[in-house]
């Protein structure tokens, strides 16, 4: 039997699980903000949210490169202060993931906030200060959607194409994901190997969101 | 004791609220959209109001001036809101233990849920969830949850409206029971007069987000200080004449051609006013001694409507009626209508004992 080629599908999961929990970590208060928050410009914010979900994702990924390439903004500024070379390295395939996976988590994790009556918030407040009430309250009654929101952001993070193929390239053992390797092998027509592959990726995302159902039943 | 003085405008709605309420329970009355519940809301501290102050037994909890505005937790009020609000995925213990303080110590927070459960009659729910009671029992553990950490000031949001019509008079009575015991300031918000009266010893009539009026429940009901408050209070005879001093120093009320003799209060100034009688305070009298009573008038019954228990008469007078219309509105019991055999067309004799018969002063 051919060797399976394992690295992209492990490189694969390395990357989408950071980008998950990056997408976490930035869109739990991005979306709590566009649930509760009134401030200037929030229509705005919610407007730029999205953006990465409708551009292609190759317009999303040139934006990207202008901004992290070795002349870019903030590219310089890592790469001359920090020594930090963001582009095609893994971290900028991290980077491309979060990125198209922001919008589909903050929308998931905004309308768990927003679900959430109002008033029992603010009966918890008359009892606890808020950032209490936000951890024993607020986030107990929506992490079923934050919850929803990081799988969404997993599935897609695994099938990141456009934005990580500009950012990060496709170096084999290096930013070459299964979705990059899988078009390769198409490229260089070796239909067993895009076979397999395509089989583990489908595998793989299947059982975890098995699992993750599993967790999440309701208990009240 | 609470004493405030607040002011917020939003679009198109000024609050502009004045209250003070000694260790007793206290309505709000108004109908919806008039700022009661957001007069609640500003006390708890959920709300913040721009100008003005809040004293809760002598402790300014908000006082824009100074730059004071407590935070919720803070203030020592227990709020129990309009649907209870209860944490679903808490359970009932839960839920109690929520309100109390962080201080209290575990083995003490076990004592006093216990005893809150046992107060509230609901040992055997202490494991339950919310969405596993009924609509009274949720109103109990939103009480407890209200009163466990010992507040200073009860606020009350609509306390029955989630209930069940059958099951409302049982609760206002159980909750009376269980409020018995609680030495602070109530302060209850409802759009039902019935209920504020039996819930209340002092009412407060709020509307536009002014209050109108604020005294005694019978004060409010019988002496309703201008035309608003009397249409509130469902006065609805609302009239119009013109009053002097008779020589007994009552007021003698010209109206319709009659004279109307009324004991109370009235304006400064004599000359045109309105006065209202509540339609259950009108007398029907039989005709044998009809001599014997004040304010005496004729009239003729143009429609009725029964509604069980009462009925209520509209009546025309037979000198100087407004024709096509009626001029009182009384309300008889049933055994009364039929004891005298009422019906449409009757001429029947009225009075309007001057008592009753109140003076209104010029709405501001």
């Amino acid at each position: 039997m051919t060797l399976i080629p394992l690295s992209p599908l492990l490189l694969s999961l390395k990357i989408a699980s950071l980008a998950t929990v990056a997408a976490l970590l930035l869109g739990t208060p991005i979306a709590w903000m566009l649930a509760r928050g009134r401030f200037p410009g929030r229509a705005v914010l919610e407007a730029i949210v999205v953006v990465p979900l409708i551009l292609p994702p190759t317009v999303t990924g040139y934006y990207l490169l202008l901004l992290i390439g070795r002349r870019g903004l903030l590219g310089r500024v890592l790469e001359e202060g920090l020594n930090i070379g963001l582009v095609f390295t893994w971290k900028a395939a991290v980077l491309a993931s979060t990125i198209a996976a922001l919008p589909l988590f903050i929308k998931a994790a905004q309308g768990a906030f927003e679900g959430i009556d109002r008033r029992i918030e603010d009966a918890g407040r008359t009892f606890k200060p808020a950032l209490i009430v936000l951890c024993t309250i607020t986030f107990p009654l929506a992490w079923r959607g934050i919850l929803a929101g990081s799988i969404l952001a997993f599935a897609r993070a695994m099938g990141e194409f456009g934005i990580t193929l500009m950012i990060a390239g496709s170096i084999p053992g290096r930013t070459q994901t299964l979705a990059l390797a899988i078009y390769d092998s198409v490229q260089a027509n070796q239909p067993q190997e895009a076979n397999a592959m395509s089989i583990l990726a489908t595998a793989t995302v299947l059982l975890i969101l098995v699992l993750v159902g599993r967790m999440t039943k309701v208990k009240y | 004791m609470l004493d405030l003085a607040l002011d917020r405008r939003f679009k198109g709605f000024h609050l502009q609220t004045h209250l003070q309420i000694g260790d007793e329970i206290a309505a709000l009355y108004g109908p919806s959209g008039s700022g009661k519940s957001l007069t609640l809301l500003a006390i708890a501290g959920l709300v913040r109001p721009t100008s003005g102050t809040i004293r809760i037994n002598g402790r300014t909890v908000f006082d824009a001036k100074a730059g004071i505005n407590l935070a919720p937790h803070q203030r020592r009020v227990g709020l129990v809101f309009q649907e209870y609000a209860l944490f679903p995925h808490k359970t009932v213990s839960g839920n109690l233990s929520f309100g109390l303080a962080r201080g209290v110590p575990t083995h003490e927070a076990a004592c006093r849920v216990d005893e809150m459960l046992q107060l509230l009659r609901l040992q055997s729910f202490a494991q339950h969830y919310p969405h596993q009671l009924s609509g009274g029992q949720r109103q109990r553990v939103a009480l407890g949850r209200a009163l466990i950490g010992r507040p200073e000031i009860l606020l009350l949001d609509e306390p029955f409206s989630a209930l069940d019509l059958a099951i409302r008079e049982t609760l206002r009575q159980e909750l009376l029971q269980m409020l018995a015991d609680y030495k602070g300031t109530i302060l209850l918000v409802t759009h039902n007069l019935q209920e504020a009266y039996l819930m209340a010893t002092t009412i407060a009539i709020i509307d536009g987000g002014k209050v109108l009026q604020m005294g005694t429940r019978e004060e409010v009901l019988h002496q309703p200080r201008t035309r608003r408050v009397a249409e509130h209070t469902g006065a609805k005879n609302i009239l119009r004449g013109v009053a002097g001093r008779d020589p007994d120093d009552a007021w003698d009320i010209v109206w319709r051609g009659h004279h109307l003799r009324a004991d109370g209060p009235g304006p400064t100034t004599p000359g045109e006013v309105e006065f209202c009688i509540r339609p259950e305070d009108v007398r029907l009298v039989w005709p044998e001694r009809a001599e014997r009573r004040d304010n005496l008038l004729r009239g003729r019954i143009v429609h009725e409507l029964g509604r069980g228990l009462d009925y209520l008469l509209f009546v025309s007078l037979v000198d100087g009626g407004d024709r096509g219309k009626y001029d009182l509105e009384i309300q008889v019991r049933s055994r009364l209508h039929h004891l005298m055999t009422l019906h449409v067309g009757k001429e029947v004799w009225l009075s309007l004992p001057p008592d009753r018969l109140h003076l209104l002063q010029p709405d501001e």
